[in-house]
């Protein structure tokens, strides 16, 4: 067990922003934490690194209670924080070798880390360059390579993609995905759920502090009733029909908006051609089709009530 | 010793402004040790810019004026309200005396039924000695209309006894090491160590640049202390600049043990400059702040410490408040130093009492600043 | 409605809030502490020795003892056997002054001084009289105790009619006034930086919308005015009903003061903020510096720098900014006319229009991000 939460309590006032969370996350994973903002896993992620202090419930890592004099833990975590938090006044190399710096003394050690966390990052030729200089997606980059470059066996990144382009975003997940192919722990909290979907092995739901939900994203889809989602363009629909369709088997819901008929279905195989069968058994002319397997907004959705925020 | 390689870097990323506080700093204390003034010689009689109006026409009225010509530089001002105004609002005469016609007639006649009026600037002390003079000079006149001299010898007499003077010897020469440029020192030293080390300082506090340390195996403290390191070979640096300058501005106040002395005072000082911009450093966000912190804390704690009044013209009260700030103690140990002459030497145990209770607030100070973070951390 | 946004952002500045009102609260508390010692505050005795080498001059030495006799004396006598001893004294520290008794009397001293000085006086006043009577018992012995009886009683010929009746002290409480007033460049210098592209990201986003740069200037400046001349009122209230410091009775002319003393802070922020180059820091340090020099010759620090100033360098006093600012405050209470109140105010409004129209045309100027 790389980290090991039990009933995280911290309030702020009269605001419970972790409200008993639990969560424990193996090595090798790839934790996804999902939540829209506001939902505490800032907050988590700041008590886990012992950078707050929690009002109840215990932090473990790598086995061991995790406290702000706890340096022999502190040096194999590396963070990604949610702002960019570089020195405008250091170069690209300064700033990966200064806080590389603080993890690792031996000079030679940490030089080779440092190129090596360059080209991780993709920032060669851009050594000596000042943040100022750089775009958002290379800040990112910068960013990141801060967090990363001593190597850790637990990685969190809060939120790294929040304002970047899509190439860098897609370099960003892939780089990702390597660290743990090379054995890193990592947790990764994002509202963006493509992300998640995309590389997390396992997720976890947060909302108003508590642990909504967990499992791998299968799971987690498993959960809810939604099995399906099926889009059809039909240029004109009879409410009767609309209603019609919603009262198929393996059918929850049916509308019809702009163009568009929205039907959610349980799971089932055959929602799709029964749906088809009896539009063209009526007659009704339909163009595009389109399927849907339900989405973790979906699964959020359901469980809370709210939107994921997009 | 990362931490404090990148210190540097930072530093000299910003050295433009430094120098700038540094070098207007120098200006400031340049024009200081030109144009202020340690206020010994205040009280000591001199000839001072004064005005006579002369309304009147009999000669004990033109002797009075004679008398004051004599003594201070007489500033001639038109007989008019708004130009005595002026005159007294700028500066230009700081007494003017009004003799109305018949003054002296009146006065030759019976002294006791006549009246002067003056109007004084806002200086108490040359007002005083001014009417202290002029009314001398009228009780010796008195004196010898009373014993019926006639009014001409009596004149002749009245000024001569009045300029007699006792005779004064000076045994030593001034002392010649004191300058107001060590005493307006720490004001300066404070306001440009605040500014510059502070706005390096505040740099660390942005966004998440202290999360981010903080999570790291690196514990705050060492940390902490490289960057006090730095900030002290900063300040160790200005310092050798404000000695150079005091080198051509005052040459004559770092010669002989006095003057070592002042050194070691002064140095003494900017190690607790340094403490005080590194706490700042530790509480301050914003430049604003910063900027107005300085400006308090430099301005206040030298007013009432006696670095631009002296010491002896404060209120026991101010100088109670006044001993819980360091500038307090480095003017007592400059006024020991100035005090000293061939046969006044410094009381060293003073002297190093003085300087430890100084060395005791960088201490604290720096104390204060360590635990700082950690108290903001885990809240 | 842009002007309430810009009076919104500066009354939300907690930071700036604060200080503008924190600072000369504090500070004012300072000066009225620092200065509510009496200047000729009298003190320890001073302790002197007599003595006799060749001459006696029994009056004097009476009178010296007398003045060294009851509750709080004047003068403490140091007992000496010798002229030796006396210096050794003397240069020692320990006494302030030996005089000594020859056929003249003489003072010996060590350097100059509020105490030397006072010895001086003693001893002038004793042998001016001296020869006085002199004079008179050898001309009319008959009438020598009635005058001395006369000129023990004192005179009473010099009453002054005041004339500014106020203190030097004061002087600096004006100057402080001033000082805050001017400390509204720090929100000039921000009015400024907030429209230049290439230092702010809002100034840039401003410079894309369609709106003229001067319109949002003139919002933001009018609206820092307006805060700022509010905080020096307070202020100044702070300093009236508080520490009792007198500022005139006309409150409309000492609102004015405030307002136009801000204006001139704040106009020379923006001056500031347009006219150097460079990053925003190296500007800010360069006004900060600046205004220093403004205080310290407008004699905030000490008065005597001020007189120095208008000797040496009297164009400077005329038309240093916070000197205008520190005389407008002064003159309400010294003057019964205000012509040189407006004198005042105009100079200082000319001041501000000078630096108005040069920051206008560099603004103006400045069309791109980079320039």
């Amino acid at each position: 067990m790389v980290v090991k939460i039990d009933n995280l309590v911290k309030r702020y006032k009269e605001v419970l922003a972790v409200d008993h969370f639990s969560m424990e996350i193996k090595e090798g994973e790839i934790l996804g934490l999902l939540g829209p903002n506001g939902s505490g896993k800032t907050t988590t992620i700041n008590c886990i690194l012992a950078l707050l202090k929690y009002d109840k419930g215990t932090v473990e890592i790598f086995g061991q209670e995790m406290a702000p004099s706890s340096y022999n833990i502190k040096k194999d975590i590396g963070v990604v924080m949610q702002n960019v938090a570089v020195f405008d006044e250091l170069t690209v190399f300064e700033n990966i070798d200064y806080f590389c710096g603080l993890y690792i003394k031996d000079t030679a050690k940490r030089k080779k880390y440092v190129r090596e966390a360059i080209q991780f990052v993709a920032l060669e030729g851009f050594e000596k360059f000042l943040p100022k200089k750089l775009s958002g997606g290379l800040l990112r980059r910068l960013n990141i390579a801060c967090g990363i470059a001593h190597k850790p066996k637990l990685i969190i990144l809060d939120e790294p993609t929040v304002a970047v382009d899509p190439q860098s975003r897609d370099y960003i997940l892939k780089g990702i995905q390597e660290l743990n192919r090379q054995g890193a722990t990592i947790i990764y909290t994002s509202h963006y759920m493509e992300e998640v979907e995309q590389i997390c092995t396992r997720i976890i739901i947060i909302d108003k502090g508590r642990n909504i939900a967990e499992g791998t994203k299968e799971e987690l889809k498993q959960m809810i009733k939604t099995g399906e989602t099926i889009r059809i363009n039909i240029l004109d629909i009879s409410k009767e029909h609309v209603s019609k369709i919603g009262a198929l088997p393996n059918v929850f819901s049916a509308e019809y908006m702009d163009e568009t008929l929205v039907v959610h279905c349980e799971q089932g195989k055959h929602n799709l051609s029964s749906i088809l069968d009896y539009l063209s058994q009526n007659q009704i002319v339909y163009d595009r089709v389109l399927s849907e397997l339900p989405t973790l907004n979906d699964v959020f959705l359901e469980m809370t009530g709210n939107q994921l925020r997009d | 010793m990362q931490t404090l390689k990148y210190f540097f870097k930072i530093l000299n990323y910003h050295k433009v402004v430094l120098v700038i506080y540094v070098f207007l700093f120098a200006m400031l204390n340049i024009f200081f040790t030109e144009f202020g003034t340690d206020m010994t010689e205040i009280f000591t009689p001199q000839s001072l810019n004064i005005s006579v109006i002369n309304r009147d026409d009999h000669p004990i009225s033109d002797g009075l004026e004679q008398y004051l010509g004599d003594l201070h530089n007489l500033v001639p001002i038109e007989d008019d309200y708004t130009a005595m105004q002026d005159a007294l609002f700028f500066w230009d005469a700081v007494y003017i005396l009004i003799i109305d016609d018949g003054f002296g007639a009146a006065f030759y006649n019976d002294p006791d039924s006549v009246t002067l009026t003056n109007k004084k600037a806002a200086d108490a002390a040359a007002g005083f000695f001014v009417d202290e003079q002029i009314d001398s000079y009228l009780l010796t006149l008195r004196a010898y209309l009373s014993a019926d001299f006639e009014l001409e010898r009596a004149l002749t007499l009245t000024l001569a006894t009045s300029v007699q003077e006792v005779n004064v010897l000076i045994l030593e020469t001034e002392i010649t090491g004191a300058s107001f440029y060590f005493q307006v020192l720490p004001f300066v030293l404070v306001s440009v160590i605040m500014l510059a080390l502070g706005s390096v300082l505040i740099v660390y506090r942005k966004d998440d640049l202290t999360r981010r340390m903080d999570v790291s195996p690196t514990p705050a403290l060492r940390r902490k202390t490289q960057i006090m390191i730095g900030c002290a070979l900063c300040a160790l640096l200005i310092w050798l600049v404000f000695m150079v300058g005091a080198y051509f501005l005052t040459p004559h106040s770092l010669t002989g043990t006095a003057g070592l002395l002042r050194i070691l005072n002064s140095l003494v000082f900017t190690v607790v400059c340094v403490s005080l911009a590194f706490l700042i450093g530790q509480v301050v966000k914003k430049s604003i702040v910063l900027q107005a912190l300085a400006q308090i804390l430099g301005l206040g704690m030298s007013f009432i410490s006696g670095v631009f009044m002296p010491q002896e013209f404060l209120a026991d009260s101010v100088l109670a408040i006044a001993r819980f700030t360091p500038t307090y103690w480095y003017i007592r140990n400059l006024s020991m130093i100035d005090a000293v002459s061939p046969a006044i030497n410094v009381d060293m145990g003073s002297f190093l009492q003085n300087t430890g209770i100084q060395l005791g607030f960088a201490i604290a100070l720096f104390a204060a600043a360590l635990a700082f973070g950690r108290e903001r951390r885990a809240a | 409605m842009r002007f309430k946004y810009s009076l919104f952002r500066l009354l939300r500045d907690r930071s700036y809030l604060f200080f503008a009102l924190a600072f000369p609260i504090i500070l004012s508390t300072f000066f009225n502490v620092a200065f509510s010692s009496d200047i000729i505050n009298i003190f320890e005795s001073i302790p002197v020795a007599i003595v006799e080498e060749g001459g006696a001059h029994p009056m004097f030495n009476e009178i010296l003892h007398e003045l060294a006799y009851g509750e709080e004396p004047l003068l403490e006598i140091v007992p000496v056997t010798s002229l030796y001893e006396a210096e050794t004294l003397l240069k020692g520290g320990e006494i302030t002054g030996v005089f000594v008794l020859r056929e003249e009397i003489e003072l010996a001293v060590t350097r100059t001084g509020i105490n030397q000085s006072i010895l001086q006086t003693i001893s002038n006043e004793f042998i001016r009289r001296s020869a006085t009577i002199t004079d008179i018992a050898t001309a009319r012995p008959d009438l020598v105790m009635e005058i001395v009886a006369e000129m023990n009683a004192g005179i009473d010929v010099n009453q002054g009619t005041g004339g500014l009746g106020t203190d030097m002290i004061i002087y600096h409480f004006y100057a402080l006034l001033a000082m805050v007033c001017f400390m509204g460049s720090q929100a000039g210098f921000k009015v400024s930086i907030d429209v230049q592209a290439g230092i702010s990201p809002l100034a840039a986003r401003r410079s894309v919308a369609p709106t003229k740069k001067m319109a949002i200037v003139v919002n933001e400046f009018g609206a820092a005015v307006l805060v700022h001349a509010v905080v020096t009122f307070i202020s100044v209230a702070y300093l009236v009903f508080i520490l009792g410091i007198n500022f005139g009775q006309s409150l409309p002319l000492i609102m004015l003061v405030c307002l136009v003393g801000s204006l001139a802070g704040i106009s020379f922020g923006i001056l500031m903020a347009t006219v150097l180059k460079g990053k925003e820091n190296i500007r800010e340090a360069t006004m900060t510096g600046i205004s220093f020099v403004f205080y310290a010759a407008a004699g905030l620090f000490q008065s005597q720098i001020r007189l120095t100033v208008r000797s040496a360098a009297p164009i400077l006093d005329r038309i240093n900014p916070v000197t205008l600012i520190s005389d407008a405050f002064a003159s309400l209470v010294i003057y019964d006319t205000l012509d040189r109140y407006f004198q005042s105010l105009l100079i200082l409004l000319g001041i501000v229009a000078l630096f108005l129209v040069v920051s206008a045309a560099v603004l103006r100027r400045a069309r791109y991000a980079d320039s």
